[in-house]
């Protein structure tokens, strides 16, 4: 998809060059949306997109370790960023930087999900799968415990089979996604994007382990540390979800992610030795 | 003391593979079992199942549920190389001065409290897993 297939419109190319008005690039971004909004000036809308892309790619780099190719973030972002600037309204009393940005998120973290969900799954149970996330957490904190399949079913209000399944329609998450689920309101779901930026200091300790072999490379520091604290310092899931900061289901997600990582790196190696990952 | 004991076969196909989580996952739930030991279960035959060699034969698995203690017991088509390796490792115990590597005998070793292998014929395997949760 080329961005300027998106704009419905065909591009006026005709010069309008005149040297008493001043050039698009020297107008205000006010002056532009004016433009855009009450002369349906495509020049002016290309201007404003054009001034704004620097901010799509930012947004887009953010996702660049996810498994998707950077410039096709940055194509379905820009779709964000389009939307965006035809739906502002000045009159709204804030900056078009902050309207967009949330749009521009939206629309990308809407192309994960879309990419994620590697079967059918109806969306009941992605919802329920969603908010099991969420539930794990809290029961976890409130029981001090890992919580049973009932007392999840008791805190959805479902039936414990209905939370079996959904734990399990969960399992057709593709875990580089960034987005594991949910009704598609961005207030309404978890993101491993909530997590960006967060350090654990642990980390260090894992990268002083030797690693040898080429394959734990392939996985990022966090799934090295997770890895680490489960399967040779014996923490449980739940342990490792409050030290690392994330939820025990994505904890789960993510070891089972870096597992398939390494048993994949591993094939070739395992047809010719006994193999095996060191960490 | 009460055992229940649930048996389910299954064709050695991808897509029937979540059927036998499901399995796990509703005896785990009659037993109360927590959701990190349900999925320290899964996770085991998941990944025991992950070096099968599918014959067009079947997968079987037992779940034995005894107080708080559950019996496995996967028979299928297995990887010969690994279930070498985890009938030796499954009598050994790791030391600090070995390379900590991270197979499946370590998966085993981590997420169940014992197993033990035992070849039924010719590449075909049972693999008995126990954990105690709770």
């Amino acid at each position: 998809m080329r961005l300027s297939e998106t704009w419905g419109r065909p591009v006026d190319t005709k010069p309008r060059w005149d040297p008493l008005q001043p050039q698009l690039s020297e107008l205000s971004e006010k002056e532009l949306l004016r433009r855009i909004h009450v002369e349906h000036d495509q020049e002016a809308r290309e201007e404003l997109i054009t001034r704004y892309l620097p901010l799509v790619r930012g947004l887009a780099r953010r996702f660049a370790s996810r498994g998707q190719p950077v410039e096709d973030l940055i194509q379905v972002g820009s779709i964000g960023l389009i939307k965006a600037i035809d739906r502002f309204d000045s009159e709204r009393g804030v900056e078009l930087s902050t309207y967009a940005t949330p749009t521009i998120m939206g629309e990308i973290k809407r192309y994960f999900r879309d990419k994620g969900w590697a079967v059918k799954v109806p969306r009941a149970l992605q919802d329920l799968n969603v908010k099991l996330n969420r539930v794990i957490e809290r029961l976890t904190a409130e029981l001090n415990r890992s919580p049973t399949i009932a007392d999840m079913a008791a805190a959805c209000e479902v039936s414990e089979e209905e939370v079996l399944e959904a734990l399990e329609s969960g399992r057709a998450y593709n875990s580089l996604s960034l987005y594991v689920g949910g009704s598609g309101d961005e207030d309404d779901s978890f993101e491993i994007l909530d997590y960006l930026g967060n350090e654990e200091g642990a980390y260090e300790v894992v990268e002083q382990r030797r690693f040898l072999a080429p394959a734990m490379e392939r996985l990022e520091e966090r799934e090295r540390l997770i890895l680490h604290l489960r399967f040779f310092e014996g923490m449980t899931q739940t342990q490792i979800a409050a030290r690392v900061g994330i939820s025990q289901m994505h904890v789960s997600r993510l070891i089972r992610k870096a597992i398939e990582v390494l048993r994949q790196e591993m094939v070739p190696e395992t047809e010719q030795s006994s193999g095996g990952v060191a960490a | 003391m009460d055992s229940d004991t649930v048996c389910i076969c299954i064709p050695d196909k991808e897509v029937f593979i979540p059927l036998l989580r499901l399995v796990l996952g509703g005896m785990a739930m009659r037993k109360n079992v927590c959701y990190d030991d349900l999925d320290d279960l899964q996770l085991a035959v998941d990944d025991l199942l992950a070096n099968r060699r599918p014959n067009g034969g079947q997968i079987c698995m037992t779940v034995r549920v005894e107080g708080c203690q559950l019996d496995i017991t996967v028979e299928a088509v297995i990887d010969d190389e690994l279930c070498k390796r985890l009938e030796v490792a499954s009598v050994e115990t790791a030391t600090e001065e070995e390379p900590a590597v991270l197979d499946t005998c370590r998966l085993l070793h981590s997420l169940m409290d014992g197993y033990e292998v035992q070849e039924l014929s010719a590449g075909r395997y049972s693999i008995r897993m126990t954990k105690t949760c709770g």
